[in-house]
C-alpha cells in the first residue's frame, strides 16, 4: 500500500468523523476488498465474512471520532475488521479457541477457478508455514500491523512475533526462490 | 527498532491486494447510519440555533463556572489532581461542551502516575469476575485548561459460559456533560439510577445501553454480545 494511499484512508476516517457520506463511498472503495480478506481470514464463510465487513465499517462509522490522526488509519481498520469476525466466530462457536488458532488464510468457498495468479502464489507460499506463522506474516504484510500489535493481537511477546516473523520470511524467500509448484 | 519489511514478499501481498475487487455494497449499513444520522442532525435546526443564539452569553458562564470552581476549591479544599471528586454533588453546576474540545490520551491501567483508571471504571471488580481479553484507556483532557473530562475505556470480558463482551465505557466526571452523549445514549442517560436497555440501533446491530452514577462519575456503557442481553446488564451492573 502507497503512502498517499494510507494518508487518503486517514483523511477519509477524518471526514467520516464530520458526517461526510462521500467519504465513507471513498474509503468503502479503498478498502472494502482488504477488509473482506481479513474476515475471510478468521470466518470460514464468505456469506459470515460479508456480515463481519458490514459490521466494521458500522463500527469505523460510530468511532471515527475517537481515531487518533498521527496512527495507522488501515491497520486501525483491519483490527476493527479482525477483532469483530473473531467475536463472531466466538459466538458461533463453543469451540473456538481452536479455530481462531488456526489461521484459514482462505474461506473454503473460495473458488480456485477464480483465484489470481498473485492469489495462488501467496496462497502456495503459505503453506510452507506454520499457521502461526501465517498469522503473524499476513498481520505483517497484509494488514500493515506492527511487531507491537501483532503482538498484542496474538497475545504473544514481540520478541516471539518477531522470530516467527523473521522464520517465516525466510520460509517464504525459499518457497519463492527455488520452490518447485511455479516453475 | 522497527523491523524491516522484505520486498518480495511486501510485492507479492500488494500484487494480491491489488487484484481483489471492490466490495463498496459491504459499506450500505454504514452508509445508511450515517445518512439517518445527518438528516436527523440537520432537519432539528432548533438546537444550533439555538446555541448561536447563546453564544454571547458563553464567555460569561465560563467565567462564573470558573469563578464558582476556585470557590469550592478554597472552601472545600478540593484539589486537582486526577481523582474523583467526592460523593458531594450537590446541585452541581454542569459544564457543556463538545467532543471537538477535548483530546484524548491513551492510558494504562496501572499507570498510577498518569491517572489511575480504577478509580473510576471499576475494572478490578470486573477482573475478579470475568476473564478479560482486551482492554484499552483514554483520557480526554481539554485542550484549554487541560482537566480530565472523561475516561473511555475498551474492554473485552468473556463470562464463564464462554459469552464474549465487548463494552464501551466512558465514565464522565459529574459537572461535565459532552453535548452529544445524552442524544447518543438516548432516555437510558435520563435516569439517576442504574439502568440498562437492550435493543436494535438506528443501524439494526443489537445492543445493551446503559447508565449509572457511580464514584462521582456518570457512565455511559455500551456492551455488544449478540443477543444476551441479560448477560451484557449483569456485567455492566458489575462497573458500577
Amino acid at each position: 500500500m502507497t503512502e498517499q494511499i494510507r494518508q487518503e484512508i486517514n483523511s477519509c476516517i477524518a471526514a467520516i468523523a464530520q458526517g461526510d457520506e462521500l467519504a465513507l463511498e471513498r474509503l468503502s472503495y479503498l478498502v472494502s476488498a482488504r477488509m473482506l480478506s481479513v474476515a475471510q481470514s478468521v470466518v470460514k464463510s464468505r456469506a459470515v465474512a460479508e456480515e463481519v465487513v458490514q459490521d466494521s465499517f458500522l463500527r469505523i462509522y460510530r468511532n471515527a471520532g475517537s481515531f487518533h490522526r498521527g496512527t495507522n488509519g488501515y491497520a486501525w481498520i483491519c483490527k476493527i475488521t479482525q477483532n469483530l469476525a473473531l467475536n463472531r466466530l466466538r459466538s458461533e462457536r463453543s469451540n473456538a479457541a481452536e479455530n481462531i488458532d488456526n489461521f484459514f488464510f482462505w474461506a473454503s468457498d473460495v473458488n480456485v477457478a477464480a483465484q489470481s495468479t498473485a492469489e495462488l502464489t501467496v496462497r502456495e507460499a503459505m503453506t510452507v508455514l506454520t499457521p502461526f506463522e501465517q498469522r503473524v506474516i499476513y498481520q505483517r504484510y497484509f494488514m500493515d500491523f506492527t511487531v507491537r500489535d501483532s503482538a498484542a493481537s496474538l497475545g504473544k511477546s514481540r520478541s516471539t512475533v518477531e522470530r516467527a516473523a523473521k522464520s517465516a520470511e525466510e520460509k517464504m524467500k525459499k518457497f519463492l526462490e527455488h520452490g518447485t509448484k511455479f516453475n | 527498532m522497527m523491523m524491516k519489511k522484505d520486498e518480495q514478499i511486501n510485492k507479492l501481498f500488494e500484487e494480491y491486494a491489488e487484484e481483489l475487487a471492490p466490495h463498496e455494497e459491504l459499506s450500505s449499513k454504514a452508509r445508511a447510519a450515517m445518512t439517518a444520522s445527518n438528516q436527523k442532525r440537520f432537519s432539528s435546526p432548533r438546537k444550533k440555533n439555538g446555541w448561536v443564539h447563546l453564544a454571547w452569553i458563553l464567555p460569561v458562564w465560563i467565567v462564573f463556572v470558573l469563578s464558582l470552581a476556585l470557590v469550592s476549591r478554597v472552601i472545600f479544599g478540593h484539589g486537582g489532581n486526577g481523582n474523583p471528586p467526592g460523593d458531594d454533588n450537590t446541585s452541581q453546576a454542569v459544564d457543556y461542551y463538545t467532543f471537538a474540545n477535548v483530546k484524548g490520551n491513551r492510558v494504562e491501567l496501572d499507570d498510577e502516575e498518569y491517572i489511575k483508571v480504577d478509580n473510576y471504571i471499576n475494572v478490578s471488580t470486573l477482573k475478579k469476575l470475568y476473564e478479560v481479553v482486551g482492554e484499552r484507556y483514554y483520557a480526554f483532557y481539554t485542550y484549554g485548561d487541560k482537566q480530565l473530562r472523561y475516561i473511555k475505556a475498551y474492554i473485552g470480558v468473556r463470562s464463564q459460559n464462554g459469552i464474549f463482551t465487548e463494552l464501551e465505557i466512558i465514565a464522565e466526571l459529574d459537572g461535565y456533560v459532552r453535548d452529544d452523549l445524552k442524544e447518543i445514549y438516548g432516555s437510558v442517560a435520563n435516569s439517576s439510577g442504574f439502568v440498562s436497555r437492550a435493543g436494535y440501533d438506528e443501524s439494526g446491530e443489537y445492543i445493551t445501553k446503559g447508565y449509572f452514577e457511580a464514584r462521582g462519575a456518570h457512565f455511559y456503557v455500551i456492551a455488544r454480545n449478540g443477543q444476551f442481553s441479560g448477560e451484557a446488564s449483569q456485567i455492566i451492573s458489575k462497573i458500577m
